[in-house]
């Protein structure tokens, strides 16, 4: 197994977060499941611990979120959307990250 | 939120449950995959503060986060907030209403001018080490014109008792007048608020009683009377039937320290013709108030050399007097420092004991919460931060807890002042200061630190990635932490055992105090004082008449058993103890002294004090027949020992007079001290001078309801009279120890708080291991350990904090109890019986306190606590 550490994750969250919403909008729950399925379970975190994340890309305005309802059960659920701000930081978000990857490959020989 | 996250729980529970799971345990399961939901909703709401929120910093935006997540944690737990608050608001409303006592009386300097170069003058005899008597006119006069050390010298004739009838303002009352020379409001630094003050010329009256007749009004007797009419300047009023002139009003500030509550002040007699002006009658209390530059060392000097120039000239010897100048404000402050000092030291053991208490509960709830501390760490707030927090947490209980104190000790020390007015030396300037709010605020600030200073640090001491490893329930049981707060209920349990040995010997003095024996008895007896005004009762022979006729028509009142008549009631303090002469068996002529008291009626019958050898005054003894003296046992044993008394002759009351029976000793303090005293007819002696008599009236009923019949016949005999101060005797005697009483009450309600807070800290503890142990009590009693043994392990557990508490606080009562000792009445202050019960009731009380935790470990059930976690 390999999981990734809590430190390591801290920083990277956020940019997880943005990555799972441009695919289009979506709800906590969802999103939690998106990334799961994308990291094979590498990620083992309290599931709740991905809304203070979410609360807090939504007050600096990469996020907006609105109530709509759910057609499977009669909850309402919070739908969350990347605005045009969250688009441009993840884009470079994205790139600070794989010129980071690179750097650090160069080093650390992979297996 | 809260509708985010159930929603966000129902899927995953859905999820699970389409993986196999059953409902119950997917329910669980999606619990526990999410995580604690209060602690996210922290985060959540700390994520929507802005981005400064979860950084180390000390900007104020930070400082209203952390106020507003201090709140908001309160408001989930509003019971813990109320406990908090009210055992700060215990601690601190007790030790700020002690301080503002203590502050009236000790720290206020005496309301004068210049209060540090007041001095009090006193007679001191080397043949009576110890004790102090007031001075002689000639004295007093001599130490005023020539000791130049004193600017100003006052004199006053001190006995408390010392009334005057009002009368033609109204009806008819008696008012409290103190009789003062010209210069007793000089060295007290008052001035009129209208009129005028005493001139030097008016302290020469020849051989009248007062100086002359003019009078000085206090405020409040002024504002009775007139309702605030200057006009009453110049007027005249009948005071003893005699016509006064009002001369001045003083000023409402003006307070007589050294007297209480005058209503108006006259001036004395210093002509060298008065009857009283002679240099064996030492009558005259003293001020003085230094000249400036001017010591006490170089007044006494001067004194000093005054009167041996004095002595030499008048030939007497007598070497043995001399002038004790004593600072006014420790003259008038007497024995308080001490009982207000061990009052003090109470409050603050019991606001330390609360301040423990309320550290206690935030290290347990630091415990419950030292995961969200762990991720709070963990996400980048400091550890500086995270004390902070903490700090401030504590500070909001405790500045709500000194709000709610710091009123109810003003309240408080109103109400305390009510219950025993006459104990407290100027308890008639206590009032709110601002120092009060000064005091009070300090006392936050110290609690507030003391409080939450041990749960700071041991939050510092959280490693993040042990506690966030350590399960759901973080990793709140290391020993260390146990021990912290063990520690702390052990340190109270000491404090309150220091605070327990304190109440229990001052409760064992007040006992004692109450079982002086007083050989007579004061029960269903009424007590007034009437004054015949030499105006309208000019000669002894209408004094008398007046006092037997009146005796005679209560005697035929239904349910009176006995009346009489006596200058100064016993058991409530010395009173006129004046010099007897006598002759020796070699026929030298021996001075001593006793205590005089004139009486009247059947006196000894109303109180039921026993006549043991000759005979009761009768109509034998008329003013133009033979002076007789009845003496007391004391007095009998120290001047005649093993001889008959009967018959003898006693120098006594300005007259030789025989002895015609000896009656059994009575107390005359509330200590049960006994002094020569004798007895004198007032048909013998109301010729001489005109002494006002507290009556004694025996009932079968409740003493205060002859009253009405009793002041009917008053009327009948002379409607100008004035019933004065009535009350039964046992609440006079009640309020002589109310000095006692009130340091006895305030200890036993600081001692129950202290001991109630200890059993708080017990049983927080206690309850708080069991919760913590509950797996392993449930695998004990799996493995089959009997119910007893586990209540043993609980009940052991207590015991041992109750152990280490009181063998640490019993050697501390020990070491700390002597400074009761000045306040202890036939009990040492190191009392085995008092260290001996303290021991049992804190071992009772910490077992009970630990019976209820005990039994909650007992209804563990061994499966459902494994299958916790």
């Amino acid at each position: 197994m390999n999981q990734l550490s809590s430190d390591l994750l801290r920083g990277t969250l956020d940019m997880l977060v943005l990555q799972v919403l441009s695919e289009g909008p979506s709800h906590g729950y969802a999103i939690g499941q998106r990334l799961g399925e994308l990291t094979d379970g590498d990620l083992s975190v309290e599931q709740g611990s991905l809304y203070p994340a979410l609360y807090r890309l939504e007050k600096a305005s990469l996020l907006k979120s609105s109530w709509s309802r759910n057609p499977e059960s009669n909850r309402r659920a919070r739908v969350y959307r990347l605005t045009a701000a969250g688009k441009r930081r993840l884009n470079r978000e994205v790139d600070g990250w794989m010129a980071f990857v690179h750097t650090i490959s160069r080093v650390v020989p992979s297996k | 939120m809260d509708e985010e996250f159930a929603f966000h729980r129902e899927h995953e529970q859905a999820r699970l449950e389409r993986e196999g799971w059953s409902p119950r345990d997917a329910h669980a399961e999606a619990e526990r995959r999410f995580g604690d939901p209060l602690l996210t909703r922290e985060l959540c709401h700390a994520a929507m503060l802005g981005p400064g929120c979860s950084l180390p910093g000390g900007d104020a935006m930070t400082w209203t986060q952390d106020l507003r997540s201090a709140l908001r944690g309160y408001s989930k737990q509003p019971g813990l907030l109320a406990v908090l608050v009210l055992t700060a608001a215990v601690g601190i409303g007790a030790t700020t209403a002690v301080f503002s006592v203590v502050s009236s009386v000790l720290l206020n300097p005496l309301p004068y001018p210049e209060p540090d170069r007041l001095v009090r003058l006193y007679s001191a005899s080397t043949q009576m080490p110890g004790e102090l008597s007031y001075l002689t006119g000639p004295d007093f006069r001599d130490y005023r014109d020539q000791v130049k050390a004193f600017a100003a010298t006052g004199a006053f004739y001190d006995y408390r008792e010392t009334g005057l009838d009002l009368t033609g303002l109204g009806p008819a009352r008696r008012t409290r007048a103190l009789a003062v020379s010209a210069g007793y409001f000089e060295v007290l630094g008052a001035t009129p608020l209208h009129g005028r003050l005493l001139s030097p010329q008016e302290e020469n009256g020849g051989e009248a009683r007062f100086g002359s007749e003019v009078v000085i009004l206090s405020h409040h007797l002024w504002q009775q009377l007139t309702g605030g009419d200057p006009e009453i300047v110049g007027q005249q009023l009948e005071l003893d039937g005699i016509s006064f002139t009002v001369i001045g009003i003083l000023r409402p500030t003006f307070l007589d320290v050294l007297q209480g509550e005058v209503d108006l002040w006259i001036p004395l007699n210093l002509h060298p013709e008065g009857r009283w002006f002679h240099r064996q009658n030492f009558y005259l209390s003293a001020i003085a108030r230094l000249a400036p530059e001017a010591s006490v060392a170089q007044a006494q000097a001067q004194a000093d050399s005054l009167m041996a120039r004095i002595d030499a000239e008048l030939e007497a010897d007598r070497s043995d007097l001399s002038l004790e100048i004593l600072p006014l404000f420790d003259d008038v402050v007497g024995s308080s420092p001490t009982s207000l000092g061990v009052l003090f030291g109470a409050a603050v053991l019991v606001l330390m004991i609360a301040a423990i208490n309320i550290g206690n509960l935030l290290v347990a709830r630091g415990l419950a919460r030292s995961r969200e501390m762990a991720v709070r760490s963990a996400l980048g707030s400091g550890r500086i931060r995270l004390a902070r927090q903490l700090l401030l947490e504590s500070s909001i209980a405790t500045a709500l807890g000194g709000i709610i104190g710091g009123f109810t000790a003003y309240l408080g020390v109103k109400a305390l002042l009510a219950v025993s007015p006459d104990s407290l030396a100027r308890s008639e300037e206590v009032s709110f200061d601002p120092r009060l709010l000064l005091f009070g605020l300090a006392m936050i600030g110290v609690t507030t630190l003391l409080c939450g200073l041990a749960p700071a640090l041991q939050a510092a001491g959280i490693d993040p990635a042990k506690a966030l490893r350590g399960g759901s329930r973080g990793g709140g049981t290391s020993p260390a932490r146990r021990r912290l707060r063990a520690g702390l209920v052990a340190s109270q349990i000491a404090l309150a055992a220091v605070l327990l040995v304190g109440t229990g010997v001052l409760l064992r003095s007040f006992a004692a105090l109450h079982q002086v024996p007083l050989q007579f008895d004061p029960q269903g007896v009424l007590t007034f004082e009437i004054n015949t005004p030499t105006a309208r009762y000019p000669d002894g022979a209408q004094r008398d008449r007046f006092h037997r006729r009146f005796q005679d028509e209560i005697a035929g009142l239904p349910g009176v058993v006995a009346t009489g008549a006596i200058s100064k009631l016993p058991a409530l303090g010395p009173y006129n103890y004046w010099g007897v002469t006598y002759v020796d068996d070699q026929g030298e002529r021996q001075m001593t002294g006793g205590e005089t008291r004139i009486i009247s009626g059947d006196y000894f019958g109303a109180l039921g004090i026993p006549l043991l050898r000759g005979r009761q005054f009768d109509d034998r003894d008329g003013p133009d027949q033979q002076p007789v003296v009845i003496i007391n046992q004391e007095m009998a044993e120290q001047i005649w020992p093993g001889q008959d008394p009967l018959g003898k002759v006693l120098g006594a009351a300005n007259a030789e007079r025989t002895v015609i029976g000896v009656v059994a000793d009575v107390p005359f303090d509330h200590l049960g001290s006994i002094r020569t005293k004798y007895y004198v007819s007032h048909r013998q002696f109301a010729d001489d001078r005109n002494w006002a008599l507290t009556q004694v009236v025996k009932t079968t009923d409740e003493p205060l309801q002859a009253l009405g019949p009793i002041q009917a016949v008053l009327q009948g005999i002379d409607t100008q009279l004035v019933l004065h101060h009535p009350a039964a005797f046992e609440s006079l005697l009640d309020r002589q120890r109310a000095a006692q009483q009130f340091v006895v009450l305030l200890m036993v309600v600081f001692a129950i708080v202290a001991l109630t807070l200890a059993v708080v800290g017990i049983y927080g503890v206690l309850a708080y291991t069991v919760t913590q142990q509950r797996r392993e009590i449930g695998l004990r009693v799996a493995l089959g350990a009997q119910p007893n043994q586990v209540l043993g392990t609980i009940m052991r557990q207590g015991l041992l904090l109750a152990t280490i508490g009181t063998a640490i606080g019993l050697p501390a009562a020990w070491a700390s109890s002597q400074v009761l000792d000045a306040l202890l009445f036939e009990v040492k202050a190191q009392d085995p019986w008092v260290f001996a019960a303290v021991g049992l009731v804190l071992a009772a009380v910490t077992l009970a306190a630990a019976m209820v935790p005990a039994r909650q470990a007992l209804e563990i059930e061994p499966m459902a606590a494994l299958r916790e976690d």
